[in-house]
């Protein structure tokens, strides 16, 4: 089949819509991630989820649900803590990480639920996405986008140096709390897309290329969506038309960003001298 | 001629949690002055520029900045506009920001703000300043890319474009090469003059406010005395 048969089926459009939606929108946050020092902190979402998810079965309620309450409590959290016990956000990030993971291994012992269905979670597909998800994707996507674009100076502002920030009257910790919020939540989602192994590379390998030829915040969000996109959709289609599994196209699509940015950024250094 | 306090300190108790750094502390800064303060590392330097500031809110004692009591959170953010603040020098991160973008960044809150976009009358300022440092032939080159010196620069402006009365200082002239802290403090004394600025500034080394402030005090055992 060519990739124009692939496209005129309803299951792969979703797959196409929502890594386009994905590279677009959730990418962008891998700006942050990178800006924070935040790259501990998707472990930690993901032991969070987990503890959720055996919260959520012990109790009766499908893992999905309690996976996804628990990564938005704990990036709501996260900021706070880190502040309260005076703690760099991405060591909070550690403490976080292990604590929920010990809790989540006890209860999975005592109240005996079958620790499997929980780490199912964790193995997406893109393949397998369903209309609500491509919603959920679609309006988070706008949601980042519209919260860059309004909020522009004041997150350039954090990003650059959070406490000159807070200096200038910015409510800086306010801001970044939000960042870290929209975080998790784009961690969320892509776990569900492409699977807990290979989320850096939907939301950290495009900022990363990125960043490494970008000379100013807008050029490297717009260079993240656009990384994003091509990596992302080149990955799915790759995927469908030589049969690869999607993830993997996905994520080898990115790190092919990562070095072809490297190797301009080098190109465009030695030309200067 | 009645001299006027800028900034005036009581009785202020300081510090993080159950460790103080200031035990009763006094101050008052008159308008026009450039007020050095010596001390050790670790005596509260730092610690006391962030008060003036509102970065952080005294257990005890009371301060007023331009008249205003520092009371509530929402005085210490709004007397932020009258200040303008050179942190210590910090290794800037991976983010790219121009040197245009950086000293930009003090309008904020003065000339644009949340919902409201840089204005021309914004970026004009950025500009007369830019020449007034002498920075415009790299208004868009990448701070991180920058010497020490210039980085520092940067900082100055970015306090100026705010068109502060008070300026504060932490460490200007410390962690740079011996021909960038001669620019510096000439900097520092030029601006000052021409923007009537009133100045404090703070460093573990007298020697680097010898020569840019009128008097100097010394930070020691949470009070500060006269040397
Ligand atoms: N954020 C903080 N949390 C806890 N202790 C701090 C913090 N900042 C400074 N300190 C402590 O307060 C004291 C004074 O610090 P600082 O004001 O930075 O001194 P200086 O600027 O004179 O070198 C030091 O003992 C320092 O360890
Ligand atoms: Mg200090």
């Amino acid at each position: 089949m060519s990739l124009f048969d692939f496209i005129a089926i309803p299951l792969f459009q979703k797959a196409f819509i929502g890594a386009f939606l994905s590279g677009a929108g959730l990418s962008l946050l891998g700006v942050v991630i990178l800006n924070l020092n935040l790259t501990t902190i998707r472990f930690a979402l993901m032991h969070i989820a987990l503890l959720g998810a055996a919260i959520s079965m012990v109790l009766g309620f499908p893992p999905l649900a309690g996976a996804m309450a628990g990564i938005v409590i704990a990036s709501l959290l996260l900021g706070p803590a880190g502040d309260f016990l005076n703690m760099d956000t991405g060591v909070s990030g550690v403490l976080f990480m292990t604590g929920s993971l010990g809790l989540a291994f006890l209860i999975f012992y005592k109240a005996g639920v079958p620790a499997m269905d929980a780490f199912a979670l964790f193995s997406g597909s893109i393949l397998a996405l369903s209309t609500f998800e491509v919603w959920v994707i679609g309006g988070l996507a706008v949601l980042i986008i519209l919260v860059f674009f309004l909020f522009y100076r004041e997150i350039q502002m954090v990003l650059f140096n959070q406490e000159l920030a807070e200096s200038l009257g910015v409510p800086a910790k306010g801001i970044r709390n939000a960042l870290l919020l929209l975080t998790g939540l784009a961690i969320g989602v892509n776990i569900r897309m492409v699977g807990v192994l290979l989320i850096d590379a939907a939301v950290l390998l495009p900022a990363l290329a990125a960043l490494s030829i970008a000379k100013s915040l807008r050029g490297a969000l717009l260079l993240s969506a656009v990384f994003g996109i091509v990596s992302q959709v080149g990955g799915v289609a790759f995927s469908m038309v030589y049969d690869f599994p999607s993830g993997a196209s996905i994520t080898l699509a990115a790190v092919l960003m990562v070095c072809l940015a490297a190797i301009y950024g080098y190109i465009v250094k030695t030309i200067r001298r | 001629m009645t001299r006027e306090a800028v900034v005036e300190i009581h009785g202020l108790v300081a510090g993080y949690g159950r460790h103080q750094v200031l035990q009763q502390l006094d101050l008052t800064v008159w308008r026009g002055e450039a007020l050095g303060i010596a001390g050790n590392n670790g005596a509260g330097k730092t610690t006391l520029l962030k008060l003036i500031l509102g970065l952080i809110a005294p257990q005890e004692g009371y301060m007023t900045v331009l008249g205003r009591m520092l009371d509530s959170s929402r005085v210490r953010r709004l007397m932020r506009r009258q200040i303008g603040y050179v942190p210590q020098l910090h290794t800037p991160g991976k983010m790219p920001v121009s040197v245009h973008d950086a000293v930009l960044m003090g309008r904020w809150g003065k000339g644009f703000g949340f919902f409201k976009r840089p204005s021309l009358r914004d970026r004009q300022k950025v500009t007369e300043i830019l020449q007034e440092i002498g920075m415009s032939h790299k208004e868009w080159q990448e701070v991180h890319l920058l010497s020490g010196g210039e980085q520092q620069k940067v900082s100055i402006g970015r306090a100026l474009v705010r068109e502060a009365p008070i300026l504060l200082l932490d460490e200007p002239s410390t962690y740079l090469d011996h021909g960038s802290q001669t620019e510096i403090v000439e900097l520092i004394r030029a601006v000052r003059l021409k923007h009537g600025l009133s100045l404090i500034m703070i460093s573990h080394d007298p020697e680097h406010l010898d020569v840019m402030s009128d008097r100097i005090l010394l930070l020691k055992n949470g009070r500060l005395e006269e040397r």
